[in-house]
Order: C-alpha cells, then sequence, then structure tokens
C-alpha cells in the first residue's frame, strides 16, 4: 500500500473510496431486489412479472427510479415540513450506515470495529426514528398509526433478537462480526443454534416491516401507514431504505448464523469459490426467504404480533440462551480467549 | 376536556383521560370494497363505534328503471351487483315473468341455472381471494383471478361481454348456447377442484389465516336473521335456508345439492361455506350439463321475446314484432310481485310494481349487502381496525348493489 | 292457511293472495304492534324482515304505501305488508322489531319523504350529504335539479343548477293506433273494444 495512503487525507480518499465500492453495489443489488420481488413473487402467483423494460424487464428498476425522480413531491398542508423530508433521509442514512462494519469477505469491512455487532444493533434500532418521525410529521392518522405499530413492533423483536445475539456470542466469544463468521469454520451456527436461528429470522421479517408483520404500512387497514403521505423521491428514500434493510438483516443472518463467506463444509469443490461469492449467494438465499414468505402468509393482527413477541418468542430465546450457556459452561466448550 | 364541571371529582387517585380518536376509513381506502365510507370512533386500535356512510356510488337505478321498458331495465342489474352479474338479472327475468304470467322453455331455464351457477363461483371466487388480500395474503386472489378469467370467458362466450352480460332475459335467455361451449365449460370443470384444494392449501389451515378470522365478527342466528342477513352470511351462523332449496326457481329443484352451514358465525365460517357452496355449484354445474337438451331458450311467443333476424328477412309481421319490442316493448299487466332469487351473496330481490303499461311503475331493488353493511358496526365492535377489515371482507359487499 | 290465520290479527286488512304471494293491509297506528304479533307468534314467525320500500302514487290520498316483506325461515313463508300514509303523516318504526329496519326506513325516508316516527336515526342514506328533496318521488324528475362541477376559480367541487344540453325526451311508444278513431272497413274491432270495456267496467264496479 503507498504511503500516501497512511496520511490523513490519503485516509479519507481510501475511506470514500472504499464507501463508494460498497454503496454502488449495494444499491445496484437494492434496486435489482425490487425486480427480484416482483419476478418471484409473479412466479408465486401464476403471472409473469416486469418484462416489458430491457430484456426479462431487467432495466425496470431503473424505469422505476427515473418515474420516482420525475414524480412531484407533495407535501401535505399541517405537515411538519422539516421533519416530513428529514425522516425519509433518515431512514435511507441509517440504512446505508450500517454497512460499514459488514465483512464480506476475511477483513473486508470498511470500519474492523471490535463491537461490529453492537454497533449493527444500535444502528438497526435507530431506523425507528425514521419511521416515527415520518408518522409523526405527516399530520395523518393513518400515518400516526403506522409509526406507532411500527414502533412497538419494532421494539418488542429487537428484545428478542438481543437475546438471540448474546447467545452467538456466548459461543464467539467477541463482539467482531470477523471472529464471529470464523468462529463457524466448523459448524455453522444454524445447526447447533437452530431454535434461535428461526427466532431471527422471524424477528428480522418483523424488524424491517415485512410480510407477515408488515402492519405499519398494512396495506387493507392503515393504507401504507407511515409513508401514506410520501411521494416521488422522499417515497423512493423509504423504499430504498427499506430494502437495504432486507439486505442488511439478510447479511446479518448469514454472518451470525450461515458462516458468512465461509464455503459450506470447507469441502474442496466448494472452496475454490471465492469468498464473497458466497456471501452474496447466502444473502440471496436469505431474501428469497423473506420474499416467499411475502406470497404465502396473511398478516398477523397488531395484538397477535405483540403476543408472538412478547409472550413467545421472547421466553422461547431467554430459555435457549440459559440452556446454551449451561451447556457451553458444563462441556467446557466456553471460547478459550474469554 | 378542561371544563370544571365535567372533570371527576378529586379522589386523590390520578385519573388518566383517554380521548378516543375518529378516523375516516375510506370512502379511498383500499379495503372498503369500493366506496364504503366509515367513520370509526377509535380506541388506540380498538373500534369503540362504527358508523358507514354508503350512497357514493348511487345513481338512481330504480328512478331510471321507471323511465326505461322491461326490456331496456334489465342491464341495468347487471351494473348493480357487477361481482355476479347474471344473478342479478335473474330476478328480475323472474319477477317479470312472473307478472305476465309466462313460462321459460326448459332448455332456457337450464342454461339460466348453468349460468346463474357459474356466476356463483366467479362471485365467491372474488370474495374469497380478495377478503384474503384485506387480511394481507397476496397470492390467493392472483390465482383466482385468473381462474375467474376462465369463466369470463364462458360468460363472453355466452352472451358476448365478460362482465355486463345482459343475458338472462324475461322468457329466457338472449340466445342459445353457442356450439362446444358445454364441452368447454364441462372439462373447466373437471379441473376447478384441483385449484379449490390449491386455494384451501393456502388459508384453510394456515394458522395465520386462522388467527385473523376465527371468532372475529360473530353474528348469532337471531342477530343475523334480525338483521335481514341471507346466503352465506346467514348460513354461516348456522341458519340453513337457501332459496334455491326452499323456494325453488328454474331448475334447482331438479338438481341435487347440499346446503353448507356454519356453526360459529364468524369469518372463517363465512369463508368456509362459501369455499363449500363453490364444490357444490360445481355439482350443479355438472347436472345441469348432462341433463340439458337442445330445444328453444326463449318463450315462442313473439308478443314477448323477439324474432330471430332469418325471420326479420323474410317476415313482415316478424319485422313489426321486432319494432314493437324494441320501441314500445311488451306492456306488463298491472300487479306486483316480490320475487327472490338466492344470488351469491344471498337473498337478492325485487319488488315489482306494474300498471300495466310497457315501463315498471316501481322497481324496488333489495340488496343484499345493505343489510350485512348496517350489521358492521355491530359486528366490528371492540374488534381492532384489522379485524374490521376481515369482517367488511368476509360480508362480501358490493356497493354497485347496495348504493343502487 | 297463512292467510286464514292473518285474519285473526289485529290491524291487519284486505289479506288476500295475488299471484301467489300473500299480501295485507296494515293500520298504521297500530303497526308496531301488527308486526311484534307477526314476528312472534309462532303461527307466523316472520324471524326476518327482507325488504321495506316506499312506493308513489300522486293521485292517491293517502300518496305513499310502505311496503314489508317478511319472510318466515321456519315456515318457508312470505307477507307483504302494506302500510299506507302521507308525507306529514309519520309510519312507527319497525326498528324495535326488526333491526334491519333501522337502514330500509332512511332509505325510504331518503328517497320518498316517509317520516318514520321513533327512529332515532333518520339521516339520509343513498343520496349526497346536504341533498334536497326526495327522488323517487313522481313528481322529482329524472335528471333532478343540480349537478355538480369542478370550479376552476373556487378550486373546490360546487353544486349547480342541471343543465342539459339536449333536452330530456322522452319517447312516447304507446300504440298510436289504440287511441285512434275507427278506420273505415275497422267497425268490427271498434265494436269488439267497446264491449271488452263495457265488461271491464261492470268488472271494477263489481269489486268496488
Amino acid at each position: 500500500m503507498p504511503a500516501f495512503f497512511l496520511t490523513p487525507a490519503g485516509q479519507v480518499i481510501l475511506t470514500f473510496a472504499e464507501a463508494l465500492a460498497l454503496l454502488v453495489p449495494l444499491l445496484i443489488l437494492v434496486a435489482y431486489l425490487t425486480y427480484a420481488e416482483r419476478k418471484v413473487l409473479a412466479a408465486i402467483q401464476m403471472r409473469k412479472g416486469p418484462n416489458v423494460v430491457g430484456p426479462f424487464g431487467l432495466f425496470q428498476p431503473f424505469a422505476d427510479a427515473l418515474k420516482m425522480i420525475t414524480k412531484e413531491t407533495v407535501i401535505p398542508t399541517g405537515a411538519n415540513r422539516v421533519l416530513f423530508l428529514l425522516a425519509p433521509m433518515l431512514t435511507f442514512a441509517l440504512a446505508m450506515l450500517a454497512w460499514a462494519v459488514i465483512p464480506v469477505n476475511d477483513g473486508w469491512a470498511i470500519a474492523k470495529i471490535n463491537v461490529g455487532i453492537l454497533y449493527l444493533f444500535a444502528i438497526s434500532s435507530l431506523g425507528v426514528y425514521g419511521i416515527i418521525i415520518a408518522g409523526w410529521a405527516s399530520n395523518s392518522k393513518y400515518a400516526f398509526m403506522g409509526a406507532m405499530r411500527s414502533a412497538a413492533q419494532m421494539v418488542s423483536y429487537e428484545v428478542s433478537m438481543g437475546f438471540v445475539l448474546v447467545t452467538v456470542l456466548l459461543c464467539v466469544g467477541s463482539l467482531n462480526l470477523n471472529d464471529i463468521v470464523l468462529a463457524q469454520k466448523h459448524i455453522w451456527f444454524c445447526l447447533p443454534l437452530f431454535p434461535m436461528f428461526i427466532i431471527f429470522f422471524i424477528s428480522t421479517l418483523a424488524e424491517t416491516n415485512r410480510s407477515p408483520f408488515d402492519l405499519p404500512e398494512g396495506e387493507s387497514e392503515i393504507v401504507a401507514g407511515f409513508f401514506v403521505e410520501y411521494s416521488s423521491m422522499s417515497f423512493a428514500l423509504f423504499f430504498l431504505g427499506e430494502y437495504a434493510n432486507m439486505i442488511l438483516m439478510s447479511a446479518m443472518t448469514t454472518i451470525l448464523f450461515l458462516g458468512g463467506w465461509l464455503a459450506p463444509f470447507g469441502l474442496a469443490p466448494f472452496t475454490w469459490v471465492p469468498g464473497p461469492i458466497w456471501f452474496i449467494l447466502k444473502v440471496m438465499v436469505v431474501l428469497f426467504g423473506f420474499l416467499w414468505v411475502r406470497a404465502t402468509f396473511p398478516r398477523y393482527r397488531y395484538d397477535q404480533l405483540m403476543r408472538l413477541g412478547w409472550k413467545v418468542f421472547l421466553p422461547l430465546s431467554l430459555g435457549w440462551l440459559v440452556l446454551t450457556a449451561g451447556a457451553l459452561m458444563a462441556f467446557g466448550w466456553l471460547p478459550h480467549h474469554v | 376536556m378542561s371544563d370544571p364541571a365535567v372533570m371527576p371529582a378529586a379522589t386523590g387517585k390520578r385519573t388518566i383521560e383517554i380521548d378516543s380518536h375518529a378516523l375516516n376509513f375510506g370512502p379511498q381506502h383500499p379495503a372498503a370494497h369500493g366506496v364504503l365510507r366509515l367513520v370509526l370512533e377509535m380506541d388506540g386500535e380498538v373500534i369503540e363505534r362504527a358508523d358507514p356512510h354508503i350512497g357514493l356510488l348511487h345513481r338512481g337505478t330504480e328512478k331510471l328503471i321507471e323511465y326505461k321498458t322491461y326490456m331496456q331495465a334489465l342491464p341495468y342489474f347487471d351494473r348493480l351487483d357487477y361481482v355476479s352479474p347474471m344473478c342479478e338479472e335473474h330476478a328480475f327475468a323472474l319477477a317479470t315473468e312472473k307478472l305476465l304470467g309466462i313460462i321459460v322453455p326448459e332448455r332456457g331455464q337450464w342454461i339460466r341455472t348453468l349460468f346463474a351457477e357459474i356466476t356463483r363461483i366467479l362471485n365467491h371466487l372474488l370474495n374469497v381471494t380478495t377478503y384474503a388480500l384485506d387480511v394481507g395474503a397476496i397470492t390467493p386472489s392472483l390465482w383466482g383471478f385468473e381462474e375467474r378469467e376462465k369463466l369470463m370467458e364462458f360468460h363472453e362466450a355466452a352472451s358476448g361481454a365478460r362482465l355486463h352480460a345482459n343475458y338472462f332475459r324475461p322468457g329466457g335467455v338472449a340466445k342459445d348456447l353457442p356450439a362446444g361451449l358445454t364441452d368447454k365449460i364441462a372439462a373447466w370443470a373437471e379441473t376447478f377442484p384441483k385449484f379449490l384444494t390449491d386455494l384451501e392449501t393456502l388459508l384453510t389451515s394456515n394458522r395465520i389465516w386462522k388467527q385473523r378470522t376465527v371468532d372475529i365478527g360473530i353474528i348469532s342466528p337471531e342477530d343475523a336473521l334480525g338483521y335481514g342477513f341471507s346466503g352465506p352470511a346467514l348460513r354461516a351462523s348456522g341458519v340453513a335456508w337457501d332459496l334455491r332449496r326452499s323456494q325453488p326457481y328454474d331448475k334447482y329443484a331438479e338438481v341435487d345439492f347440499d346446503v353448507a352451514v356454519g356453526r360459529n358465525g364468524d369469518c372463517y365460517d363465512r369463508y368456509l361455506v362459501r369455499l363449500a357452496e363453490m364444490r357444490e355449484s360445481l355439482r350443479i354445474i355438472h347436472q345441469c350439463l348432462a341433463k340439458m337438451k337442445p330445444g328453444p331458450v326463449k318463450v315462442q311467443d313473439r308478443k314477448f321475446s323477439p324474432p330471430s333476424r332469418a325471420d326479420m328477412k323474410r317476415s313482415m309481421e316478424a319485422l313489426i314484432h321486432h319494432f314493437k319490442l324494441y320501441t314500445e316493448g311488451y306492456h306488463v299487466p298491472a300487479g306486483a310481485t316480490y320475487t327472490a332469487v338466492e344470488s351469491p351473496k344471498g337473498e337478492f330481490g325485487v319488488y315489482l310494481v306494474a300498471d300495466g303499461s310497457s315501463r315498471p311503475y316501481r322497481c324496488k331493488i333489495r340488496s343484499t349487502g345493505f343489510a350485512f353493511l348496517q350489521a358492521v358496526e355491530m359486528m366490528s365492535k371492540r374488534h381492532m381496525l384489522a379485524d374490521c377489515v376481515a369482517v367488511i371482507g368476509s360480508l362480501d359487499v358490493v356497493f354497485g348493489e347496495i348504493d343502487r | 292457511m297463512l292467510v286464514a290465520a292473518l285474519a285473526d290479527v289485529a290491524g291487519l286488512s284486505a289479506i288476500r293472495i295475488e299471484k301467489g304471494e300473500v299480501v295485507a293491509e296494515a293500520a298504521r297506528d297500530t303497526l308496531v304492534a301488527t308486526m311484534t304479533t307477526l314476528r312472534d307468534d309462532p303461527r307466523f314467525a316472520f324471524q326476518q324482515m327482507m325488504d321495506l320500500c316506499g312506493v308513489d302514487w300522486p293521485q292517491r290520498v293517502p300518496r305513499f304505501d310502505v311496503v314489508y316483506n317478511l319472510l318466515s325461515v321456519t315456515h318457508n313463508q312470505r307477507l307483504r305488508v302494506i302500510v299506507a300514509t302521507d308525507a306529514a303523516t309519520p309510519v312507527p318504526s319497525t326498528h324495535t322489531v326488526w333491526p334491519a329496519c333501522t337502514w330500509w326506513e332512511r332509505e325510504a325516508w331518503d328517497l320518498f319523504g316517509i317520516v318514520f316516527s321513533g327512529q332515532p336515526d333518520l339521516r339520509r342514506i343513498l343520496t349526497d350529504y346536504g341533498f334536497e328533496g326526495h327522488p323517487l318521488r313522481k313528481d322529482f324528475p329524472l335528471s333532478g335539479y343540480v349537478e355538480l362541477r369542478y370550479d376552476e376559480e373556487r378550486k373546490s367541487v360546487v353544486y349547480d343548477e342541471v343543465k342539459l344540453t339536449q333536452d330530456f325526451r322522452r319517447f312516447d311508444f304507446e300504440s298510436p293506433w289504440e287511441a285512434m278513431t275507427t278506420l273505415p272497413g275497422d267497425e268490427k274491432v271498434y265494436q269488439e273494444r267497446a264491449a271488452e270495456m263495457a265488461r271491464r267496467l261492470a268488472d271494477e264496479g263489481k269489486g268496488a
């Protein structure tokens, strides 16, 4: 590495370049996630999906983006203009920010901080602010109800998600995401911690407001929930933020339970494929799970969602945490450096 | 709130005031099934009071019918419940026939029975699947619409129009079925049970679906009767009442079918009853196809049914009849009748008053959903907002007929 | 059988069968008691009030009919009860007998201007908020009195007097020759028609 990149100015340029190298593919991935969602849903629902713009409709995301940009931004009278415009930016920025610590390959993260998992957790918890601000600033009852639902839902499911994380941390003994992946060299955590894996996956659905937990935007109840009043780019930012969050959560699932960039079983033909490809493939599998669930299930009701979060997932994850800790202690499997 | 007169006396305890808020649900709401405006008074997510405002689709159909001949009045019925057009026509055709005292030929009756049942499946498919959509399941509606499209092709083949058929006429049907249509219907009827099974795998035993519908919007048999419920909504409450069985019209007396009855009167039972009814309709369709024989499809009295085009080229009398029928129309003897059919949604009635002229003096349309919608407040009280959506979806309301 | 049993019910008169349907006329003042009997008496058990509607006879006094179509699901029978009233006289509300009546009564009020006493919720139901008149009355024109349009200056939807670009036409297709004087050579038809008229008049006299 040339000496220039070690100077402060060089550091800035390097970080900037790294961020760009991450964000641009990420945004393209987000765009194609919307395309993939439409195609997958279409396949499940026995129809074609986007197939007009470009070959197989592949340029559809760009057409959508162009449409969004050219639309008029409507700000309702009575809305708090500053907050109204701030909310989508906040949501989008937070969704992007979290990616700083995600290791796509061994050591490939922009910020190699030792508390990566806490950072992720903190950033994803902040996401609720964007939604609450949007709901409040819109000055609409539907938006407000959506925001209330969203806040309650995200807070509830973060609790059990927290316990799932603690279980994983117990098995790893480090908060560094890189270490978490490397700890899965012999066996992916999704096997020994299978119930936690399921709880985590379902909680990520709730965390990202996806079906069957899409109450904050429940189309048939509160129309579009917190972003009912949004249009044009401010709507698009919410949209991008939501899908970026989906990818983020899938990446988290991959890192925590599916062995990150590691090839399955460490067997010969698999290890020839470079790590980032494995990482992306695994993320895609999890994302497919998101879409599949959306096509299959009806929506939960508000109180049922709360019940599931507090009365089922919380005791279950707490129980498994204690069980795991007990097993680790009893068999002396605790990580060595603790 | 700050008025000291209404403040509770200080008891030393902290009093918390919770203000209910009003929510304007619709008329442009995805779950409003058209143009329902529901003014909800809510306590958080819980509904305290619901006041349905209807009439946003009021087109004055009853008034318009008074200015049209009987034949011109018929197409209005397609536009009432646009989801089950032929069953609505059926009621008016039967009412007019009763006043005229004419009897439809065998084949005409079989065709009407056949298409009434096709329409029933058409309606139930839309209702069940959009109801699932209201509850958040998106796939059933797209599967269902695929199947509906096939049925609408049958409508189109018979009448020339997918939706606004104008096919059942006083005295029979507009024209005979085109060659080969019965075979197509029979072929479709073979594949449909598999589709229903597929649809059921998505919903019937789905835990979330059951959580959302079981014990939601319960209506007791007494309440259901008092509120004038009919059709699947009444049967789901456990009242085995089906006009096709108890007051049969056309060929319903000659076909064999079961009346599906629910037990709890909740949203889930209404869903199950509709699914079972689709299977029964399929049985009736099979029987209609088997028992139908060639023959005239409308009364042969030229005073009531128009002559064929071929006759008009040759016969002066036929031409005169045609002209008279399409300008003046037939005169209906003075009298009144209330004739009801079991439309897919329930009892759809026509109270027809004739004064001896060629135009109805009064044509009151007894719409099914009107009675259902009145009970929405009772059924959704103390339920959550999402349940209210499920209740409306399960009642199968279409605003074309409610607002008339 | 039903007809015979109905004769015992107080307040019902002119019980008859018209085209296979049982019809009865009811006294306005005792309507609620009559209807309660019809619902609760096990011989009738009309659990359902399927339809309530108004009919306008402008030449007649009193002007309106209120028609109740009742249904008994246990006896599988229907009954039509007709109550006559005019615009000023209220009809007792039967919403206490069948809750379904509320909306149907609102509709009859909205479309005909028939007043129901004891009905706590007699708002308009089908017509617009602030609508004037009762559209199903025979003297209400088909085109109505007002129409809606968007006013560009006021930036809102406003009511205007209805403007028809073409005159409202109502073609009278009733046979012209039925009113025509007898054509030469058609005397026989004329005689038959006169005889028919005389016979019909005599029938009506008998009926009265």
